[in-house]
């Protein structure tokens, strides 16, 4: 589903990430780990196209996307969270939800504006899909409420609805279970596996809580100074010497 | 165009340029620091002119210890503006702190309505600045000769300040990361206070000069240098000093000596500066001699 | 026990009730408000078109354009010329003669109208295309410098403009009947855009413009969008405006014309538009009330000649005072409605909302 091949950016004097080369298969859960700085977000911005690569290059579903602009990689079919959540802190949270559903109403400004019923029916099925959205995530109770109200838990469930809003194929979790307590990693960890299930999705994820990773992914690349530093299941991660060289003092909570 | 006349255009270009790189730089240092346009820096200019010609006019000082006096009272009032009309807002979204620039630049103008009326006032030049002087034939007014000078001693202090000292040091590292800055002890209200301050002295002297070689002074006669200068500091690279320099002499420069040549055009003088600058947005935003800043996703 | 007012408390009844009165409220105006107050009246629709047309794109879309002025100017001048006989125009143009294909362009109030909109927003466009890909700080000089080379070209294409002289004697179109009705129809045409999926990606894109972009939106084309919709209504504003004054210049159109329209958004709430309204309609009125500050004071012991500018001061501190110490103006970003004037106890509880 999504090939890296050889991808690097630099920052200026700074190699954020260098020769990056990853395979995820369709409805693989892939970690993507390493200490801090590692270069874990760049790469995801890099496949989504927050960035432009330095050199390398990026396939999904074999079609080049190097360099394309974010929202074109997201009609193809990519949806991304972030790692320090970016919600729309204005709106509700169906509105949050409803906004990654804009480009895929099929509507025009005309009919939106002149509210058509062509238009009016649209905007009914959007909202319809939306609360089952929210109900899936258990937020349907939420859904009038300011965006901002929510608990950090519940906003970051509430950010991975948008995505998957978007109706992705591939979704790319940015530590999504960050400043999250065991039992809410835990409960995570059978979300991501549910709706792994439920949408037919393929998962890259980048995470530190070791738990969560252990638990959900079948395979994992370390990185650490943007370079690939191993790649297999965890239990072989577990043992590698490299990564534990690299990880050392990382928090294994 | 015969030579002589050439000189003579050029000699004006160079202090035109010089003014502008005057009060580019005040520009370019708050921005590079706050990442705020001071619409109000203009205005801080027409300023440091009217006390300056009411201390001077008042006769109870020497010219020079008034005109002294004028640039330090102007430089005490770009810190007050800084106090009370954005550190306030240091928080806020850029917006907020921008509607207040403006908010700001429109009172001290409408005030300056109030307080000084609208009729010109002449400013009573110093004879040293306005003997006229001929070279070769060149009849050039001996202020043209102190523009550039006192603009490249200024330039020259500046420089020797922020890379010599220890509050210049804390300027840059304060442009660099407020954030930190602050975790080095940096005191970030101080130094955003003193790049006010010299800011403020700059367009002082800037605006004293403007008035001995245009001596009519009126209220608003800030808003278009104000809005040049800008221009020149962003031409330059904003937030680099020898970007604003090198903006405003080379505005200076393009907006005289074309007009010299197509005289034409004299009633576009005004859009050069702005056609330059959506020539430069849109070619190198960061201006000629500026860096990048992105934003961390 | 129910109160008779609870009969009322239905929001469609309330709805209608208020569109009712304030037509009977305009009749009453038309006959009878004197010269003077009905050009006030006007005005304020006025700028609640221009007003509105700021806020689509300062306080919807978070694009903070300083360039409003220049898309007024354009709309001012293109409808004035569309609809000016030949004899008004050989009138006018007394300096240098007008091109000659504009001399014989009359047409009436409606389609010039529409077409005025239609070159400010193509206007739009050109500027937006390329100033739009710049940071918000970088956005605001570069429109600005827009409307600014507006300005200058307008005061210098004597052929075109009559230049610095500007146009007197337009046709008096602007009655209360047209610049209400176009505040009404845009005021409908916001709320209506703003409610919908569209209004939605201008808030994303306004709220956080990486995840708007990262969740499908193309952020660019749509930032264009708003851009050109509010140069559009600008631009209609602008011709209203003309044929209400009957005289145009473009010194009438400077940076001083944007800060105006910027001080009524930002007094009414960035992202509200019943706070525009309300603002655009108490401004005004102020701008006129307070023109006595500039003349003759008698306040007992001070008596002063006549100071021009005071008034302009007053309304430069009430925006200092604003941004400073209430950043969210009136209403920020809330909406007047039924339910706020319901919580605030000026009506009775409603049944709750479907």
């Amino acid at each position: 589903m999504l090939k890296t091949g050889k991808l690097t950016k630099t920052f200026g004097g700074l190699t954020a990430v260098s020769d990056l080369s990853i395979e995820i298969g369709k409805g693989e859960i892939v970690g993507l780990i390493g200490p801090n700085g590692a270069g874990k977000t760049t790469a995801f911005n890099l496949i989504t196209g927050v960035y432009k690569p330095t050199s390398g290059s990026i396939e999904y579903k074999g079609r080049n996307i190097a360099g394309m602009k974010p929202h074109r990689i997201t009609k193809l079919g990519t949806a991304r969270t972030f790692q320090n959540i970016r919600l729309f802190k204005n709106m509700t949270v169906l509105e949050n939800v409803l906004v990654a559903h804009h480009f895929r109403m099929g509507t025009n400004l005309a009919e939106a504006v002149l509210r058509l019923p062509s238009y009016l029916s649209k905007e009914k099925a959007t909202r319809e899909e939306a609360m089952k959205l929210l109900d899936s995530v258990g937020l349907a109770e939420a859904a009038g409420e300011p965006s901002t109200s929510l608990p950090y838990g519940k906003q970051r469930r509430l950010e991975i609805a948008r995505a998957l809003a978007t109706d992705p194929k591939l979704l790319l979790l940015d530590e999504p279970a960050a400043g999250m307590n065991p039992q809410e990693s835990h409960d995570l960890m059978d979300f991501i596996l549910k709706i792994r299930d439920d949408f037919g999705l393929t998962i890259l994820l980048i995470e530190h809580h070791m738990q969560v990773v252990m638990g959900v992914c079948t395979r994992m690349y370390v990185l650490d100074y943007g370079i690939t530093i191993a790649h297999g299941n965890p239990a072989d991660i577990r043992k590698d010497p490299k990564v534990i060289e690299a990880y050392l003092g990382v928090d294994v909570c | 165009m015969d030579l002589r006349t050439f000189f003579q255009h050029l000699a004006n270009a160079l202090s035109v340029g010089s003014l502008y790189a005057l009060i580019a730089i005040g520009y370019s240092m708050v921005y590079g620091i706050l990442r705020l346009i001071n619409f109000a820096h203009g205005d801080v200019f027409m300023l440091g002119a009217y006390i300056a010609f009411y201390l001077v006019s008042s006769a109870l000082m020497p010219w020079w210890v008034a005109l002294l006096v004028a640039i330090g009272l102007t430089c005490l009032f770009g810190i007050g503006l800084e106090r009370v009309a954005y550190r306030p807002l240091r928080n806020s979204p850029r917006i907020s702190i921008m509607i207040s620039a403006i908010g700001a630049s429109f009172l001290i103008e409408n005030l300056a309505v109030v307080l000084f009326d609208a009729r010109p006032k002449a400013f009573a030049v110093p004879d040293i600045f306005s003997t006229v002087v001929k070279i070769r034939g060149v009849s050039i007014v001996s202020v043209s000769f102190f523009i550039p000078l006192i603009t490249f001693v200024l330039l020259a202090i500046l420089l020797f300040i922020v890379h010599k000292t220890k509050i210049g040091m804390a300027m840059r590292a304060v442009s660099t990361d407020q954030d930190a800055a602050r975790l080095m002890a940096i005191d970030v209200d101080k130094t955003v206070s003193f790049t006010f301050g010299i800011g403020s002295i700059l367009a002082a002297v800037g605006g004293i000069m403007w008035s001995f070689k245009y001596p009519q002074l009126l209220p608003l006669m800030g808003i278009m240098p104000g809005l040049k200068c800008f221009i020149a500091a962003v031409i330059g690279g904003i937030g680099s000093i020898g970007g604003a320099v090198l903006g405003g002499f080379l505005l200076g420069l393009i907006e005289i000596m074309t007009i010299a040549f197509l005289p034409d055009l004299t009633g576009y003088r005004d859009a050069f500066a702005f056609i330059l600058l959506i020539v430069v947005l849109l070619v190198k935003p960061t201006g000629l001699l500026g860096k990048n800043q992105g934003e961390k996703v | 026990m129910k109160s008779p007012l609870a009969k009322i408390a239905d929001r469609r009844v309330l709805d209608a009730s208020l569109v009712a009165v304030l037509l009977a409220g305009f009749f009453v105006a038309d006959s009878f408000l004197d010269p003077f107050a009905m050009q006030i009246f006007k005005l304020c629709a006025i700028n609640i078109i221009l007003a509105l047309s700021l806020n689509l794109l300062n306080g919807f879309t978070g694009l903070f354009s300083l360039g409003h002025a220049g898309f007024m100017s354009i709309g001012a001048f293109s409808c004035a010329l569309l609809t000016m006989t030949a004899a008004q125009k050989q009138m006018n143009f007394f300096l240098k003669p007008i091109e000659p294909w504009l001399m014989n362009v009359t047409i009436p109030f409606l389609p010039a109208l529409i077409i005025s909109g239609l070159i400010a927003a193509f206007a739009g466009f050109l500027i937006g295309a390329p100033a739009l890909r710049l940071r918000d700080d970088y956005l605001a000089i570069a429109t600005l410098g827009f409307s600014e080379i507006i300005r200058v070209v307008f005061t210098n294409l004597q052929t075109v403009t009559n230049g610095s002289l500007g146009l007197k004697g337009l046709p008096r179109f602007t009655t209360m009947w047209w610049a209400w009705g176009v505040a009404a129809a845009v005021t409908v045409l916001m709320v209506s855009l703003v409610r919908s999926s569209y209004g939605r990606a201008f808030k994303a894109i306004r709220d956080n413009e990486i995840a708007a972009e990262a969740m499908g939106i193309n952020v660019f084309r749509m930032k264009l969008l708003s851009f050109v919709i509010s140069a559009f209504i600008a631009g209609i504003g602008g011709a209203l405006l003309a044929h209400h004054l009957t005289t145009i210049d473009p010194k009438q159109f400077q940076f001083l014309k944007t800060f105006d329209v910027l001080l009524i958004v930002v007094l009414g709430g960035i992202g509200s538009i019943s706070g525009s309204i309300i603002a655009a309609i108490v401004v005004t009125i102020m701008m006129e009330a307070l023109r006595f500050l500039d003349g003759p004071l008698n306040l007992i012991f001070i008596q002063t000649e006549g100071t021009p500018g005071i008034r302009m001061v007053v309304f430069s501190v009430l925006l200092m005072a604003v941004i400073l110490f209430r950043q969210q103006g009136l209403m920020g970003q809330k909406e007047l409605s039924w339910d706020l004037l319901s919580k605030a106890g000026l009506l009775p509880r409603f049944k709750a909302k479907e």
